[in-house]
Order: structure tokens, then sequence, then C-alpha cells
């Protein structure tokens, strides 16, 4: 090795470290009465700039979440779900029957052969005897500490086009089966006891008005979009308190203007909600949840989103890519820079029914927007360009720009 | 028994808290960091199906780290930590094999692996560039790679596992050898 091969190696060392004064002192020096070597070494930092410089290899957005579900998918089996397991072996073995662990399977049209087919309707009116396989009412220690959704004796609606009627409070088929058929839209039940916490899910055990489904049902779904709703509750004839009506001002002036109280099936950890319903074709409803933390609030928001397969730059409805613009009630409208909390960020999807799904967070509130139709792209864009394009000031997206102040 | 059920139905609650969160901190970590840490591991091993075995990889070990209660305290760093030494140990064991291939001399199998990388590079400049990396061992490419992501000399040190001294001398080779190489492919033309 020549010394002007030294002092290159050294003139590469100060890229990354810091030298000795004594041998700066020497570099410079050397530097000063070698212009060959001025020049290489020019040329060398030149080429750590072109190193950084280099274009990145892009993830294709689907190999991104394809890989997250793989990493995604042994945590299913792992450390949590075992604890989770045992503790339900605990439950069992304290005679409770509602606990277990599984995909919510609640309207699956699949798997017809553990279906049991109550008998016949045979007159229009709920006195059908329920069928031998239902399980015991459950006991009082199973039931929730908190005030119920629907008292029993309430008549509430079924909400949504197909709701599984089980005969055990659980999705877990080993223990609860599935009666046939699925139950509609506006199909009526009567409460006859409840709730019951199990898999994550709010049960009620009711008798159908006008089937001989008797079993259980699940009130809402993880995200606490009902399934089942008391029709008094319903409209706008319910008074908001302070908290449900800060819920309405956090949304756009459109989706605010006929909401509701929600009591009943909050998603876990939310201190209060309200329910919207729209006069579109392509909203059916928006649920707007009110949370102690914007953290907790995207917590709920990209746990949904995870649930769903949808991570960052996993398509067009992505959770949000690097660069997406995202309203910020406290820095007005940013690109995401992927490495903060994200407020007024949204993401789509669809479910396993094949509805459309929009969620986003607008501060300290979580929403969930569910789409009439199969047009996942039109509900997004309905959830995410500003009501107003002219520029009167209105944020984009479903959130409602704060009062300044 | 009442009071047993309740407290078991209250540690549902929090298992299933503690799970969403986890969840949630190994998601967010993925949403932050995957494209960079691709990136870095795709010029480390110059190899796009390994590079995504590495990337997931790095964030299973994260999920384990997570799930115990240990969630690293620099996020960064500890990926990139996490996926040098992968890159590194995977380097190791395919120079291995690939001498032990050019000894039996099957010598196009250690090139096979870089044209379908060329196609991403925009300009020839660049091509000559990254022709030049690939003349260096894994250790050395990922060092590099490291200080072009931003990490100090010390952070790269820690990184790979090396002394300073031995880290100084390991960049500052391979800073030398790409510059000599790129003169090399210059003078060729």
């Amino acid at each position: 090795m020549t010394p002007h091969d030294e002092f290159l190696e050294l003139a590469a060392a100060a890229i990354d470290f810091g030298l000795e004064p004594s041998e700066q002192a020497a570099l410079d020096a050397h530097l000063a009465a070698c212009t060959p070597c001025r020049r290489r070494v020019i040329a060398l930092r030149h080429d750590a700039r072109m190193v950084r410089d280099i274009p990145p290899f892009v993830l294709a957005p689907e190999r991104a979440q394809t890989i997250w579900q793989r990493i995604d998918q042994p945590r299913r089996v792992s450390g949590p779900t075992l604890r989770l397991i045992a503790v339900a072996a605990l439950l069992a073995l304290l005679a409770v029957s509602a606990v277990g662990v599984g995909a919510a399977l609640l309207r699956d049209r699949e798997d017809l052969s553990e279906a049991v087919t109550p008998p016949p309707i045979a007159e229009a009116t709920p006195a059908a005897s329920p069928p031998a396989t239902i399980a015991p009412s459950a006991s009082p220690s199973q039931r929730l500490a908190r005030p119920a959704g629907f008292a029993p004796d309430t008549i509430v609606e079924i909400v949504v086009p197909d709701l599984r009627v089980r005969t055990a409070p659980t999705v877990d088929n080993a223990i609860s089966a599935k009666l046939e058929p699925l139950l509609g839209t506006g199909t009526r039940l009567e409460i006859i006891e409840g709730p019951v916490l199990a898999d994550d899910y709010e049960w009620y055990l009711v008798q159908a008005i006008g089937w001989p489904h008797r079993g259980w049902v699940a009130a809402a779904d993880h995200d606490g979009e009902p399934w089942i709703e008391d029709p008094a509750s319903r409209g706008g004839g319910v008074p908001f308190s302070g908290v449900e009506e800060s819920i309405a001002a956090t949304l756009r002036g459109d989706v605010a203007g006929n909401c509701a109280p929600r009591t009943a099936g909050l998603p876990a950890g939310a201190v209060a909600g309200i329910e919207c319903t729209l006069n579109t074709a392509l909203v059916v409803r928006v649920g707007a949840y009110l949370f102690d933390s914007d953290e907790d609030a995207t917590l709920a928001y990209l746990d949904r989103l995870s649930s769903s397969g949808v991570t960052l730059g996993s398509g067009e409805c992505s959770a949000g890519r690097r660069g997406d613009r995202a309203w910020s009630s406290g820095a007005g409208l940013v690109s995401y820079a992927g490495a903060e909390w994200a407020h007024g960020r949204i993401g789509c999807f669809q479910d396993q029914y094949g509805a459309a799904n929009v969620r986003a967070t607008c501060g300290l509130t979580y929403v969930g927007i569910l789409g009439r139709k199969d047009d996942l792209g039109a509900l997004h864009a309905w959830a995410w360009q500003p009501v107003d394009q002219s520029g009167s000031g209105v944020p984009p997206g479903i959130c409602q720009e704060p009062p300044a102040g | 028994m009442a009071e047993a059920a309740s407290a078991g139905i209250v540690e549902l609650d929090r298992v299933a808290a503690s799970r969403v969160r986890s969840r949630a901190m190994v998601a967010q970590a993925y949403e932050a960091y995957h494209a960079e840490l691709y990136n870095f591991l795709r010029r480390s091993t110059r190899d796009e199906a390994a590079a995504e075995d590495l990337l997931q990889e790095t964030f299973v070990r994260l999920t384990h780290e997570v799930d115990a209660s240990q969630p690293p305290e620099h996020m960064r760093g500890w990926l990139y930590r996490v996926a040098t030494n992968l890159a590194i140990s995977r380097g190791r064991r395919r120079s291995t094999v690939l001498r032990w291939i050019d000894r039996y001399g099957r010598l196009e199998a250690s090139h096979s692996e870089e044209s379908p990388e060329a196609g991403y590079l925009r300009n020839e400049r660049i091509s000559t560039l990254d022709a030049a990396l690939a003349t260096l061992p894994a250790e050395a490419r990922t060092a590099l790679q490291l200080s072009a992501e931003g990490f100090s000399g010390e952070e790269i040190a820690a990184a790979i596992g090396r002394s300073h001294g031995a880290t100084r001398t390991l960049l500052s080779r391979a800073r030398v050898k790409v510059r000599l190489e790129l003169e090399r492919q210059e003078q060729a033309r």
C-alpha cells in the first residue's frame, strides 16, 4: 500500500468517523501537496452521496401486505392467544359456556353441515318451542357489570342483511350450533336476557318474532357497528349529552345532522358514541366514538384496519401511504410521514361480506362508515373529498375542523 | 364463584387490550419502516426473495420482543440492527456456498442474481456504482448501506457487532475499493 493509498483510506474513514487532530492535520497536509489525491477524495465523497441517492427498491403493495399477513399470522396462535385459551379453560371450569376463540362467523353462510334448522313455523307468533340444543341461560356471574344495552322484553330490530342466531353465546362451533336460516333486516327480536360478553361480542338471548329462532345473537360487530337496534332509540328525538354533541362536532356538517346517541355496543375503550343516518344511496351508517386519547382512537382505527388485512401501502384505499395527505387538527393538511400518530387518516376495505367499509380518525374520535354497496372506491371518495371544494375552508374528509381556540 | 368468573372476564379484557396494543405497535412499526428496511435489505442481499424473507424475519423478531413486554426503546435502530445481523449472516452462509461452487466450476451461479436488479436502475452511472458495490463482501456492503441510511460510524459498529477500529477499517477500505472499481470501469471504456 502506497502512502497515497493510506491517505485515501484516511479520507474515507473521515466520512463516517471523526479523525484524530493529528490524523486530520496529516491528511490536510498531504492533500495540499497531492492534486491527484484531492481529486480522488472529492470523488470518494461524491461516491458516498451517490450511494445515498440510488433510487430505492420499492416493495409492491400487495407483497408488503402478504409479508405483513405472514408476520401477523403467528401472533394469532402465540402468547396472548394461548393466554386467552387458558383463561377460557378456567371459565369453562367455572361452568361458563360462553368463552371461545375464533373468527367472526356470525353471519357465515357456509358450513351448513353444522347448522341446526328450527322446526317449521307453526304460526306467526313467537310461540314456537325452543330447540333442545339451546344452551342454558347464562349464569349471573357471566353478565356484564356495566349497564345492559337492551333490557329484557325490549323489542329490537335486525339492521343488517343477515344475522346469525346461535344456540350458545359464542362463535365456537364446537359449543354453539348455528340456527338456519339467517334472519334478515327488519326482523324483530324480543330480548330474553343478556348481555353476555364472549369472543369480544355482546350477546343477547332472543326470541325471533314470527320465526321459531330462539337463541343468542351478537348485538354489534367489533367496532360497535350495530347488528340489532331498538327502533325507539333511533332518530333525532333523543337529546344529546354534552359529550355526544362534542362527537357530532368532530364530523362534517352533512354527516352530523341526523345523529342519535349510542349507548350499547361501543368499541372497547370508547367513552361515548353517536350514530348517524344519511339519506344517500352509498352510505348505510356512520358511527363515531369518542376515546380518552387520540392514541386510543388511532389504536382502534389501526386495529380495525389490520384485522381486515389493510396495511400501509396495501392499495388504493390503504391505511395511508408515506406522502398521503391527512387533516391534522393541530397542523392542518399535512403529509403523512409514517412515524407519528396521524389524525384524520382514512383507510378502507371490504369486509368478509363484501360490504364497503371506511375507517377514519378525527382526533379523539374514531369513525366507522358502512357502505350500502360494494363500491368501495366511491365510498372512500365520499369520506375523503371535501364537502365544499370551492376553498371555503372546510377541511377535507369526514372530520370537521374543531373550532379555533 | 361469581367473583372468580368476573375476574376471568376482566382478565380477558386486559389480555385482549394488551394484544391489541402490541399488535398495533408492530403494525405501526411495519407501516413506518418496512419500505426503507426492504430497500436496505435488498441492497445488502442483492436478492429480492431474500430481502422479503429477511424483512419478514425482522418483524417476526420484533413481534417476539413486543409479546415478551420488551419493546425496543429505539425502534428504527433496533430494526436495522436485527436486519443487519440477518443480512450479514446470510452473506456469510452464501459466501461459503459460493466458494464451494467456485471450487467445483459452477461459476455462473454467482452472477445469476444480478440481472433482475439491473432493470430497476435508472441510469448507467448508478448501474456502474451498483456493480462496484456488488464486488464488496456482504458485511462491507451492509455497512456502507447503513451509512447511506444515515447511521453514524458508532451506530454501524454496534449494528454489525464489531469494534470501533475494525468498523472504521471495514468502511474505509470498502469506500476505497468502490472508488478504485469505478476508476477501473471508467478506464475500461
